[in-house]
């Protein structure tokens, strides 16, 4: 068990640039460590996954996708969150997952482990109630801890209720912001991902999300589009699309035509543009939005950063609507989740499709270099 | 009005690809079946595209006072407009006399479609560059069209089979967005999309209305709503004038395959939030319309592609369209007017 808290993913050398924290030390020692302590490696090559709020879809979504990997499941992943309603919920939807509380110390056995580092939760919750909102929380912070500790080679959150946090006293933003908080950073950004039923995918990096239209132009920052490139730049790599070519869009209609519709391309967008060339990102832009993902669909270009939040949104919806992934960079270890909020409204209904919480475990494994 | 509808067709911009797919135009049979085409052109230029083996030879060429004292609807004809040196032209090149030249066919064919000479006009690509350095200042065809027949309300629609998207706003800086919107603005763009795909579909129309900000404001939670100020109420005002539009519609979800298909045509709000769609899904082959205008206009949805110009390599497919839909909105139009 990772529990020394010295544990390694099994990429991580490669997959994480100098300077962050996800790796350190040799590969010597790595390599004594991985033939040392076969049941330290065992646990860390796991990927994590918060079940998020049970009043939700994501409890569902997770067994579902779970029921889907097939008898593999057991021992490559960790459930966190509440037993109870994990296990109601298998028998309900009749999946047979080989379901097993874990105290968080020991070996886990043969089944699929289950972790719940707070109090198990009440069998009948409203909606939105606050003992899932918190709980919901923790399980984030939980699966975080085990990440930084290396105990854990990537976590996967599924859906929790902003709202519901908020209500039940707790400060929170989101769960980004949360777990860039955990690590220690600020200069994290998403990337969303979706792939077509052609098999072409769309990667997008949001330079700013839910800002509204009005107030949009001043917080759009050099700063921010230098991070949501740079960052681009870097998941490209992690992916290995070695070209790594990256389109920067425009705020205005055109690019701004030259300063004829707006001007934001040449006072903030352009300047940011040549500073991540400058520092080696293969970036081009600001390039007129409105061509542009026909272009990146066609092959053009490896990832896009967007703006604001509906000229990423709305491209990726529309070709992935059942299969989109957010992935958060820049954090010191691998964090994916679906594209899809708790959808109380379907909540334990069986109505709700895993596939976005699969593509995101397919993310992670990726990532995390498990081709189990 | 006749059987069929007489379209002007204006040439665009010499050096670009307007002139061959036009006169593909002129004797492709489904265009003729549908409308008369006449080529608000230079007959110069065309005997150019002709020996060039760009175009089949042409039937009629007329000059411009020839085809104002026309009396009867004409055949399909060529409207000798300019007096291009054409030998000097050279493909794919921005100049000051490509830009007049391509200026001055619209203004023949507005003249044209006022004075009832023709049902409407579609419109070949031009160069916005060209038109600067021949002293033309306008952002697009959309703002010519508006300025020259003295439009009061007018919106630039992008029609295709397989979305529709109409702009309350189209070539602005984004930051301006937020202080044109109307309750008024929206509703005009409602209606001129309802009319326009009634005349389309010949059934009324079913239209969403997308929101302006992420998740369409989700009630004020990102700051001052005009979901709520301006949209909300435009959308309930369009459903009294017996209307069929839904809205606001959260904008990332309002393009997706399966909600796509429950409306005819979206109401977008700024350039980007309907191009990128309609871009990603009807590339180049598109049709561009100007709604609200005394007169039909439709145009290509595409540039001048000076890179393949006068290689034979350009396809009208989008000319196509954009005739095809004129033809049906003039039908439309004579319809309702004998009501």
């Amino acid at each position: 068990m990772g529990r020394d808290g010295t544990g390694w993913g099994r990429n991580g050398l490669e997959l994480f640039p100098q300077g962050q924290r996800y790796c350190g030390g040799g590969s010597v020692l790595r390599f004594l460590r991985l033939e040392w302590s076969g049941k330290v490696w065992g646990m860390n090559r796991r990927i994590g996954i918060s079940i998020g709020d049970v009043t939700g879809i994501g409890p569902e979504v997770t067994l579902k996708a779970m029921a889907l990997e097939g008898a593999s499941c057991a021992g490559n992943y960790l459930l966190v969150g509440d037993f109870g309603h994990l296990a109601a919920l298998n028998q309900q939807l009749g999946l047979g997952l080989p379901l097993e509380m874990w105290d968080g110390v020991v070996e886990p056995g043969i089944g699929l482990p289950v972790f719940n580092p707070g109090e198990a939760l009440p069998a009948s919750l409203a909606p939105g109630a606050a003992p899932a909102a918190v709980a919901a929380h923790d399980w984030v912070v939980e699966a975080a801890r085990r990440c930084l500790k290396g105990e854990l080679a990537a976590m996967v959150t599924a859906p929790v209720n902003k709202e519901a946090i908020v209500r039940a006293g707790i400060r929170f933003v989101g769960q980004t912001e949360l777990l860039s908080e955990l690590a220690g950073t600020d200069q994290t950004a998403m990337m969303l991902l979706g792939e077509d039923d052609r098999g072409r995918w769309l990667r997008v990096v949001l330079a700013t999300t839910h800002v509204s239209i009005k107030l949009l132009p001043e917080r759009l920052t050099q700063e921010k589009i230098v991070l949501a490139i740079r960052m681009a730049g870097l998941a490209c790599r992690q992916l290995g699309l070695a070209r790594g070519r990256i389109a920067v869009c425009g705020l205005n209609p055109h690019a701004g035509e030259g300063g004829e519709m707006g001007t934001e391309e040449i006072t903030t967008i352009g300047p940011a543009v040549e500073r991540a060339r400058a520092e080696g990102c293969p970036a081009e832009g600001p390039l007129s939005a409105d061509a542009l993902f026909y272009y990146v669909l066609r092959g053009d270009y490896d990832a896009v950063v967007a703006m604001y939040h509906d000229q990423g949104l709305v491209p990726l919806k529309m070709i992935g609507f059942e299969t989109g992934v957010n992935w958060t960079l820049g954090l010191p270890f691998i964090r994916t989740s679906p594209d899809h909020g708790t959808a109380y409204n379907i909540a334990g209904q069986n109505k709700a499709s895993p596939s976005s919480m699969q593509s995101a475990i397919r993310l992670a494994r990726q990532l995390a270099g498990n081709k189990f | 009005m006749n059987a069929k509808p007489i379209l002007a067709l204006t040439m665009g911009d010499p050096a670009g690809i307007g002139p061959e797919i036009c006169m593909r135009a002129m004797g492709d049979r489904g265009v003729l079946d549908e409308c008369v085409p006449v080529l608000f052109g230079d007959a110069g230029l065309l005997r150019r595209m002709v020996e060039k083996g760009l175009a089949a030879k042409v039937e009629r060429v007329v000059s411009l006072a020839e085809f104002n004292s026309f009396t009867t609807p004409p055949p399909p004809v060529v409207v000798d407009c300019t007096d291009l040196d054409v030998d000097k032209i050279e493909p794919g090149k921005v100049s000051p006399a490509c830009g007049r030249a391509a200026y001055s066919y619209i203004e023949h064919s507005i003249r044209a479609a006022i004075a009832r000479k023709v049902d409407g006009v579609v419109t070949g690509p031009i160069h916005k560059e060209a038109l600067r350095l021949a002293g033309v200042n306008f952002p697009g065809h959309t703002e010519i069209f508006s300025e020259l027949t003295g439009a009061k309300r007018s919106c630039m629609m992008l029609y295709s089979d397989k979305i529709t998207v109409s702009m309350v706003t189209t070539h602005i800086g984004y930051h301006e967005v937020p202080g044109q919107l109307s309750v008024e603005r929206i509703l005009n763009t409602i209606e001129l999309t309802a009319e326009a795909m009634q005349s389309m579909l010949c059934r009324v129309p079913r239209i969403g209305v997308c929101g302006l900000n992420p998740h369409a404001g989700e009630h004020g939670l990102f700051g001052q709503s005009e979901e709520e100020e301006f949209i909300a109420p435009a959308v309930i005002e369009a459903k009294r004038r017996g209307i069929n539009a839904t809205g606001p519609l959260v904008p990332d979800a309002a393009f997706t395959t399966g909600v796509r298909q429950k409306f005819d045509a979206f109401v977008c709000l700024y350039h980007d939030q309907g191009h990128i769609p309609f871009k990603m899904l009807a590339f180049d082959t598109g049709v561009n319309t100007t709604l609200g205008l005394p007169i039909i206009r439709t145009s290509v949805d595409h540039g001048t592609a000076f890179d393949i110009a006068w290689q034979g390599k350009a396809d009208p497919a989008s000319l196509y369209s954009a005739i095809h839909f004129a033809a049906r909105l003039a039908a439309g139009r004579a319809k309702n007017a004998t009501f």
